[in-house]
């Protein structure tokens, strides 16, 4: 008793004390602050009362939109351990002379990890004005700071800048790492400077973290060999300087890495001498680095054809050679495209590669060089010369192609046949047409049929194919319907539809199968009908198969799906089509989709694919309908489902417990 | 004067590998792959590799990935989180049967080590650029996943370190290596489309948080390294939250209001796709109550982003799983997805499709091709020019949904005509300097 007394004295002296208190107001969400007019954001800046993230937020929107007004309140932050950051993203922000003015003046008074912020946003907005005031920082005892000045003073780059850094690079081994990267950042932007003074800098700077005497030889063992390794690769990307001789002398390097900077060289250095030296020094190297060397040559574009075909004729190792078939193939002009269609032509054990290379090279002499040679080729060679035509759909190579189509050698014929359907367009469908109703073989019904499919004029192209199979052979209706199937379009489903019910066996069949795997949505109807109606349980089970995967795969709205889910569920017979309908509810991922669906758990035979479907579902929806997917996966827990829909629905079903409640 | 380091690099790759695919002899210069690794690889040729970021990505992902290449030797792990430190090293220590795994909070001290090669970086966004930054300055080969920079400046400034240093990169999105992605984007660029009119891409939804979630009392430095975790990041006080993913959707922390989760990978093909890479459209247009941006290259070619779901386009989207992406042409269209199913208009374009031997989402391929760079020292094909583009390429649709206008873009100079706010929006300044 006495107990209780003491707990309830106790909550009405608490009580007591709370009457006309508050609770500390809450933060205003983000997307508020972030709406605020700049004077107002100012005004937070400015006031110390106000939430933390607030004033942050304030500061981060005044750099996006704040002005020099800005800048008095947002610079007082800088000084702020948290709000630093945040002060500086205000001030890198604000274009006005005044904002730069804060920054130099709050870096003669800070420390610590706020200076080093200052420093850094120094060099971000490139304060030529800043350079003094760093230049002093590279002594500070504070290593984050000094590290800070020297990267502000490389990213500012210009002579000023960039000279003390190179005085201090050997006077303090801790900031080794972020001078070296520094002074690769200054000399890079100013070896792109269009000052001749400044390039000079930059290659002098390079020639220092190249590690290099006069004569080239090491002379500072502590500069990282990844650095020395940067700096020769910017000295020979300097536009205008004779770097030859340091690219030959890396690519005789027997460190790989060096040996690789000196491929990466050979490959792009210009100059009127490059390509001769590197022919010159081409044969002194071994075969493995040939290999790799001649790659890099046939990116060049300069090396002359008698050194490559020297090379395809006579390298030290198939590698090199076939090095040398891909460059003669980069090389331009009518000698090289001979040399290489003579090389495919050949039984040199490079012909392949050749014939290969003649596919994608870009020399367009190859084209006229083809078919220059087709009027004079072997039957042999020409089946070569065909495939080069079709694969590089030359077009004036197509008169001397239809005129084989008809070859008497079968196999020229064939060659003519399986390329003409790469080259041929509208003015030559009659003739495929034709061909493909009367020469046997698959080469002309396939030449057909790739013409057919690229041809934008589809109702023409079903109409002249139906036209075709009038009167015609039974295999060659099965071929009109096939293709017709391919083409697609209004007029092609009319034929096809009109054909999936004729009395006929062979075309029937033909024409359910092509209506079965029809490209678009219209064909559901026919399918629908055939599915209902047709007399043969065959033909049903195929339409029916064909109408279930459109309602799968074919854009629709939702309830159109669903209606094509009943549809298909009041026909099935098998469950093997009834578990294929179930897919459809998935793909419509609504709530009507679950309600749906919920009942064939009851179906032993079907629970585990409805269970399926109803996860699938779920799974879409659950942010949007989470109560609906609650009582659905309770139901499907509740069944007793295994496996993984199982635990999925069980998921399902605990993240939304809470939905459930509400 | 030399071609650009994207475009020299790549044309070298692609030559490099088809041209010396057989030539074993020279070992230390050809890809694991081209060697046909069947067994064990000596030590001295393996590529050790350290991992800095040791979350549920790498937990899921990257780590099997990387410790099943033969040739490679994880060696150390480094975490800001002490539980994530302790699960990384017993699983390396357990894949390789001894306890040699190092472990580190502090990833300099990591990069510190002369006998590390290449480096995972799977951190959170905020650290992404920093971190390959730092590693790149001290000599280390970068695998990064994406998104790779968190501002348009930081995309121009990775892929500037990265050159300077002639480092190799790797940037995360994976799908550049994946067979139905890489079939439909050269069917693209093959010209077999015809003329290529608009390139379509799925992202999640919008989404972007300016707050910060209550503070708690930060745990031991030793358990969790809260400075560290923030890293270039501005401060705010610790939540566990953030930890475990809460971090998402933050404007201080995620990348373009989780356009890049996606956009990164799709965005990416479609840019392939459109043969843009090196470059990013000129014009973009807000949603102005659609669920999609638009955007125009140079070329005339319309990029449209669309939020990922069912009917995230209004013609005749397939949905064929996330990170869809369509390539239209005047004579046909291909589309795809992560389940790996392909819809291709004309259906005679599907000719050679039944041969692709992978689909998916497996980072494998991927990672393999970083390794083979590793050697050769070409770039992979997303390396850092890649990401430069394709990322600013979202971030410019970013910055189009979040000012609510059109704006204009000029490549170039990597800056925005006559919007001010967007250009002051391309960078932000980083927290410390992580350099020291």
């Amino acid at each position: 008793m006495m107990q209780r007394s003491f707990f309830l004295n106790v909550l009405a002296v608490a009580l007591l004390c709370s009457t006309g208190l508050t609770w500390a107001a809450d933060p205003r969400p983000g997307s508020v602050i972030m709406k605020l007019p700049t004077d107002k954001l100012v005004e937070l800046a400015r006031d110390a009362n106000a939430p933390i993230v607030e004033r942050a937020l304030a500061c981060r929107r005044l750099g996006a939109i704040g002005t020099k007004d800005a800048v008095p309140a947002v610079a007082a932050l800088l000084s702020d351990a948290k709000l630093n950051i945040y002060a500086r993203q205000a001030l890198e922000g604000i274009s006005d002379p005044s904002a730069l003015d804060a920054l130099r003046d709050s870096a003669k008074t800070l420390r610590g990890p706020q200076l080093a912020g200052v420093l850094e946003s120094l060099g971000a907005k490139r304060d030529t004005a800043a350079i003094d005031l760093l230049v002093s920082y590279l002594d500070d005892k504070d290593v984050a700071a000094a590290s800070a000045a020297a990267r502000a003073l490389g990213r500012i780059a210009t002579q000023e800048s960039v000279k003390p850094l190179v005085q201090s690079l050997s006077q303090r081994p801790t900031l080794r790492t972020a001078t070296l990267d520094a002074l690769l950042i200054g000399a890079g932007r100013m070896a792109a400077s269009s000052k001749p003074s400044d390039i000079d800098t930059a290659v002098a700077v390079y020639k220092r973290l190249a590690d290099e005497n006069a004569d080239g030889n090491a002379k500072d063992t502590e500069i990282p060999k990844h650095v020395r390794i940067a700096a020769m690769s910017a000295i020979m990307r300097i536009p205008g300087r004779d770097e030859t001789a340091r690219m030959l002398s890396l690519l005789r390097s027997t460190d790989k890495d060096y040996f690789r900077v000196g491929l990466a060289a050979a490959a792009g250095m210009s100059g009127a001498g490059v390509a001769a030296a590197l022919t010159a020094e081409f044969e002194k190297l071994p075969a493995e680095k040939q290999a790799l060397v001649m790659v890099a040559l046939g990116d060049r574009n300069d090396v002359p054809l008698p050194f490559v075909l020297a090379t395809v004729r006579s390298g030290k190792s198939p590698e090199v050679r076939k090095a040398a078939v891909d460059g003669l193939a980069k090389l331009h002009g009518p000698e090289a495209a001979a040399s290489l269609l003579a090389l495919a032509m050949s039984n040199d054990a490079m012909s392949a590669a050749a014939a290969q290379a003649l596919r994608n090279t870009l020399n367009v002499a190859v084209d006229a060089t083809i078919v220059d040679q087709l009027s004079k080729a072997s039957n042999k060679d020409k089946t070569l010369l065909f495939k080069l035509v079709g694969d590089r759909a030359i077009q004036a190579a197509k008169p001397a192609m239809i005129q084989s189509l008809n070859d008497a050698d079968p196999a020229v014929q064939a060659a003519a046949l399986d390329a003409i359907g790469n080259i041929a367009n509208a003015s030559d469908f009659q003739t495929l047409l034709d061909l493909a109703f009367t020469v046997r073989g698959q080469s002309p019904k396939k030449a057909l049929r790739l013409l057919a499919l690229r041809m934008a004029d589809r109702e023409t192209v079903a109409a002249k194919i139906a036209g075709q199979s009038l009167g015609a052979s039974p295999e060659n209706v099965k071929l009109a319907l096939s293709l017709l199937g391919d083409v697609g379009g209004k007029t092609a489903l009319q034929i096809v539809a009109a054909a999936a019910r004729s009395t006929d066996p062979a075309v029937k069949n033909e024409a359910t199968r092509a209506l079965g795997v029809w490209a678009t949505a219209d064909a559901a109807p026919f399918l629908l009908d055939i599915a209902k109606n047709d007399s043969e349980d065959k033909y049903r089970t195929r339409a029916l198969r064909g109408y279930i995967r459109i309602a799968r795969r074919m854009p629709m709205p939702p309830n159109a799906r669903l209606d094509a889910f009943r549809s298909a569920m009041t026909i099935a017979k098998r469950d093997g089509e009834k578990r294929l309908a179930l897919g459809v509810a998935a793909v419509a991922a609504t709530p009507e989709s679950l309600q749906v669906l919920l009942p064939f758990l009851a179906n032993a035979s079907l629970k585990s694919a409805a269970a399926d479907a109803l996860v699938e579902v779920a799974g879409k929806i659950v942010q949007q309908q989470p109560q609906a997917v609650h009582t659905a996966m309770e139901a499907v827990v509740k069944a007793g489902v295994s496996g993984k829909s199982g635990d999925r629905a069980k998921q399902l079903f605990d993240q939304t417990k809470g939905a459930a409640k509400n | 004067m030399f071609p650009t380091h994207s475009a020299l690099s790549r044309r070298r790759f692609l030559k490099t590998t088809a041209s010396l695919g057989a030539a074993a002899t020279v070992p230390w210069l050809i890809p694991g792959r081209a060697l046909g690794f069947d067994g064990a690889v000596a030590p001295s040729n393996r590529i050790t590799v350290g991992g800095i970021g040791m979350g549920v990505r790498v937990e899921n992902m990257d780590l099997s990935a990387f410790l099943t290449q033969p040739d490679v030797q994880f060696v150390a792990a480094c975490d800001v989180r002490d539980c994530r430190r302790q699960w990384a090293k017993t699983a390396i220590d357990n894949y390789y049967h001894n306890k040699d795994c190092a472990i580190y909070s502090d990833f300099r001290e990591l990069l510190g080590r002369k006998d590390i090669d290449a480096v995972l970086i799977a951190t959170g966004d905020r650290w992404h650029a920093k971190a390959s930054m730092i590693a790149a300055e001290a000599g280390k080969d970068i695998y990064s996943e994406k998104p790779c920079a968190i501002t348009i400046e930081l995309c121009g400034r990775l892929a500037d370190t990265i050159r300077r240093y002639g480092r190799v990169f790797q940037g995360g999105p994976q799908r550049r290596s994946i067979s139905n992605f890489v079939w439909a984007v050269n069917l693209a660029r093959s010209g077999k489309l015809g003329k290529i009119k608009a390139v379509r891409a799925t992202t999640y939804e919008m989404r972007e948080e300016h707050g910060w979630f209550v503070g708690q009392p930060e745990p031991p430095k030793e358990v969790v390294d809260w400075n560290l975790w923030l890293g270039p990041a501005p401060w705010r006080p610790y939540n566990a939250h953030y930890l475990t993913g809460g971090w998402r959707g933050f404007y201080d922390l995620d990348t373009g209001a989780r356009l890049h989760d996606w956009g990164a990978h799709t965005v990416d093909l479609c840019q392939w796709a459109n043969n843009a890479d090196g470059t990013v459209p000129v014009e973009y247009e807000p949603a102005n109550g659609t669920r999609y941006l638009r955007a125009r290259y140079a070329n005339g070619v319309d990029l449209t982003i669309g939020w990922v779901g069912n009917e995230c386009f209004e013609d005749g989207w397939h949905n064929l799983g996330t990170c869809s992406v369509r390539f239209e042409g005047d004579q046909g269209w291909v589309e795809t997805g992560d389940s790996g199913k392909v819809v291709v208009y004309p259906e005679s374009l599907r000719n050679d499709r039944a041969a692709l031997p992978e689909s998916g989402i497996d980072p494998r391929t991927h990672i393999r091709n970083f390794l083979d760079c590793v050697k050769t020292r070409e770039q992979p094909v997303c390396n850092a020019d890649v990401i430069r583009s394709s990322h600013i390429a979202c971030h410019c649709l970013y910055l189009t949904w979040l000012l609510n206008r059109r704006l204009k873009f000029d490549p170039a100079r990597e800056e925005f005509i006559g919007d001010d706010e967007a250009n002051r929006l391309r960078s932000r300044p980083e927290r410390d300097p992580w350099n020291a």
